[in-house]
C-alpha cells in the first residue's frame, strides 16, 4: 500500500512533466534536421523557453 | 508531523507538485501577444488594446514580488511549516490567476498587475521556499538530491504551463474572446487541485528523525554548539554575501545564452525562427535536468567542489562557443550551450544545500528566501548587459554572427569571478551559532 501511494504520487507529477518535455522535444527536432534559411517569422512563440534571467 | 512509517519519498512529489505549478510563470510569455488584442480579438486595436511593454510588466512585477516575498516571509514560512505556506501559496497564485482573468474580462490592466503580478507573485515566493527546508530535513543524507527534485519542478513549470496555456487558448478562442481569461480560470482550478495535493501530502519529520543507518557527519568546527545560524545573523556574515555573489554571478552568466537563445542561434548560424524557438525549448529541458543531475551529484562531490566545476567548466565552455560558430558546427554549439545551461540550473538547485552546509537547517528556508534577492538582481542586470553589448556591436556594423562574442567572453569572466567568491566561502564563525535555547551568543 505504501509503495502504491508513492508510485501514484510520482505518477501525478511525472505525467504532466513528461507531456511538457515531449512537446518541447517535438518542437526542437528541426534543430537537428538541418538548418533552414533564415526567415522573418515574426511573432513566433517560444513555448517552453524560459524568458531572460530564469 | 509525519507518523511513524511515513515514507520520505512522498515529500519530493509534494514539493514538485507546487513547484511545477508556480514555475508556470516562466511560460507566461505565451499570453503576451494574445493579451495585446483582448478588444480587437483578431488584431490589436491601436490606442485601445494593451501594448507588449505594458503587458510585459505583469511578468516583471510577479518576479519582483517572488524575490520580495521570499525575503520577507521566509521566517514566517519556517515558523508555520510547509503545509500552511503551500496552501497560502496556492491561494495567492490561483487567486491571482482568477483576478487576472477578471482583468482580462473587464479590460483593466491594473487588475492583472495586482492579480497575477502582486498577489500571484507573493504565491510564487511562498511556494518556492516552502518545501526547501522540509526536504533537507527529510534527506539529511542527500540534501542536494532533495532540493534538486523540487527546484527541477520549478524549471519544468514552463514546459507544462506554456503548452497548456496555448492549448486552452485555442480551445476557448472565439469571435469575442482570445481565450486568455478562460485559460486563466481553468489553469487556476487545475493548479489549485495540484497544489492542494502537494500541501496535503507534505509532512515534517519528527525532530529526532533520521534515515535508517545514517549518522550525522562529525563536524570539524571547533565548537560544541550545533551548526544553527538564525537568518538575522546569517545575512550579516561574509559567507551569506559570498554565496549571494555566487548565485548572482551564476544567474547573470546563464542569461548570456538563455536570454537571447532564439535570436543568437539565428544570427550565428542563419537558421530560421522556428529552429531558434526549438533551440530555446531544448535549453529549457537541460536547465530543468541540470537542476536535478548536478544538485544530486553535489551530495557526493561537496557543494564547494561542484560550484568550482560549474564556474570553471562553464567559463571554458563560454570561451569555446565563438569557436563553434567560427567552425560552423551547429550541433557542437547546441551541445556546449546545453551543458552551460544545465550548470546554470544546477547552480539554482544546489544553493539551498550549500546554505544548509554553511548555516545549518535551523532557518535555512528564510536564509534561502533572502538569498533569492540575488536572482532578482541578476534578472534585472543580466539581460540589460547582454542586450546592450550585442546591440552596440550590431549597430557598429559588426557581422551578426560575431556580434555575440564579447558577451560570451564576458559571461565566462563573470563565472571566473564567481569561482573566486566560491573559493572564499569558509565555515561560519562559532559566535554566530545559536545556543541550545536559540539565542545567539
Amino acid at each position: 500500500m505504501r509503495r502504491l501511494r508513492i508510485a501514484v504520487a510520482w505518477l501525478l507529477v511525472g505525467a504532466p512533466l513528461a507531456w511538457g518535455v515531449a512537446r518541447t522535444i517535438e518542437k526542437s527536432l528541426p534543430l537537428f534536421r538541418g538548418a533552414g534559411p533564415s526567415s522573418p517569422a515574426a511573432g513566433t512563440n517560444t513555448p517552453g523557453a524560459l524568458p531572460p534571467g530564469r | 508531523m509525519a507518523k511513524p512509517g511515513f515514507s520520505r519519498w512522498l515529500v519530493p512529489p509534494a514539493a514538485m507538485a507546487v513547484h511545477l505549478c508556480i514555475g508556470e510563470v516562466y511560460g507566461f510569455s505565451v499570453f503576451n501577444e494574445p493579451l495585446t488584442r483582448v478588444l480587437g480579438i483578431a488584431h490589436s486595436l491601436r490606442g485601445q488594446d494593451w501594448t507588449i511593454p505594458e503587458v510585459g510588466w505583469i511578468y516583471s512585477i510577479a518576479l519582483m514580488m517572488l524575490g520580495l516575498s521570499a525575503a520577507l516571509f521566509g521566517k514566517w514560512v519556517d515558523r508555520r511549516g510547509p503545509r500552511c505556506a503551500m496552501l497560502a501559496s496556492a491561494a495567492c497564485f490561483c487567486g491571482g490567476l482568477l483576478l487576472g482573468s477578471l482583468g482580462v474580462h473587464f479590460h483593466q490592466l491594473w487588475l492583472l498587475y495586482l492579480g497575477y503580478g502582486v498577489i500571484g507573485g507573493i504565491g510564487l515566493g511562498l511556494g518556492y521556499i516552502a518545501p526547501v527546508s522540509t526536504l533537507m530535513k527529510w534527506f539529511p543524507d542527500r540534501p542536494g538530491l532533495a532540493t534538486g527534485l523540487a527546484i527541477m519542478g520549478f524549471g519544468g513549470g514552463a514546459l507544462v504551463g506554456a503548452p497548456l496555456g496555448q492549448e486552452l487558448m485555442v480551445r476557448f478562442r472565439g469571435a469575442t474572446s482570445t481565450g486568455v481569461g478562460e485559460a486563466f480560470v481553468v489553469m487556476a482550478a487545475l493548479y489549485a487541485v495540484f497544489m492542494g495535493f502537494g500541501a496535503v501530502s507534505v509532512r515534517v519529520p519528527a525532530a529526532d528523525w533520521k534515515p535508517d543507518g545514517w549518522q550525522p557527519p562529525a563536524t570539524d568546527a571547533p565548537s560544541s554548539k550545533p551548526l544553527a545560524v538564525g537568518v538575522d545573523r546569517a545575512w550579516r556574515t561574509p559567507q551569506f554575501w559570498l554565496l549571494w555573489a555566487v548565485l548572482a554571478l551564476n544567474v547573470t552568466a546563464g542569461i548570456g545564452i538563455l536570454g537571447q537563445a532564439p535570436l543568437m542561434v539565428q544570427d550565428m548560424f542563419g537558421v530560421n525562427a522556428t529552429v531558434g524557438a526549438g533551440f530555446a525549448g531544448l535549453l529549457s529541458i537541460f536547465n530543468m535536468g541540470g537542476r536535478f543531475a548536478w544538485s544530486s551529484t553535489s551530495d557526493r562531490t561537496g557543494r564547494k567542489a561542484i560550484y568550482c566545476l560549474y564556474f570553471l567548466l562553464g567559463a571554458s565552455l563560454y570561451f569555446l562557443l565563438p569557436w563553434t560558430q567560427h567552425t560552423g558546427n551547429q550541433k557542437l554549439f547546441v551541445a556546449v550551450a546545453a551543458v552551460i545551461i544545465s550548470m546554470y540550473g544546477g547552480g539554482f538547485a544546489t544553493i539551498p544545500a550549500y546554505l544548509r552546509d554553511v548555516f545549518g537547517t535551523h532557518q535555512v528556508g528564510a536564509i534561502h528566501g533572502r538569498l533569492i534577492t540575488a536572482w532578482s538582481f541578476a534578472a534585472l542586470v543580466g539581460p540589460q548587459l547582454v542586450n546592450y553589448l550585442s546591440t552596440a556591436r550590431k549597430t557598429a556594423g559588426i557581422p551578426k554572427a560575431e556580434a555575440y562574442n564579447p558577451t560570451l567572453y564576458l559571461m565566462g569572466c563573470l563565472l571566473l569571478a564567481g569561482c573566486v567568491c566560491n573559493l572564499l566561502v569558509r565555515p561560519v564563525d562559532a559566535r554566530h551559532r545559536l545556543a541550545a535555547e536559540g539565542v545567539p551568543t
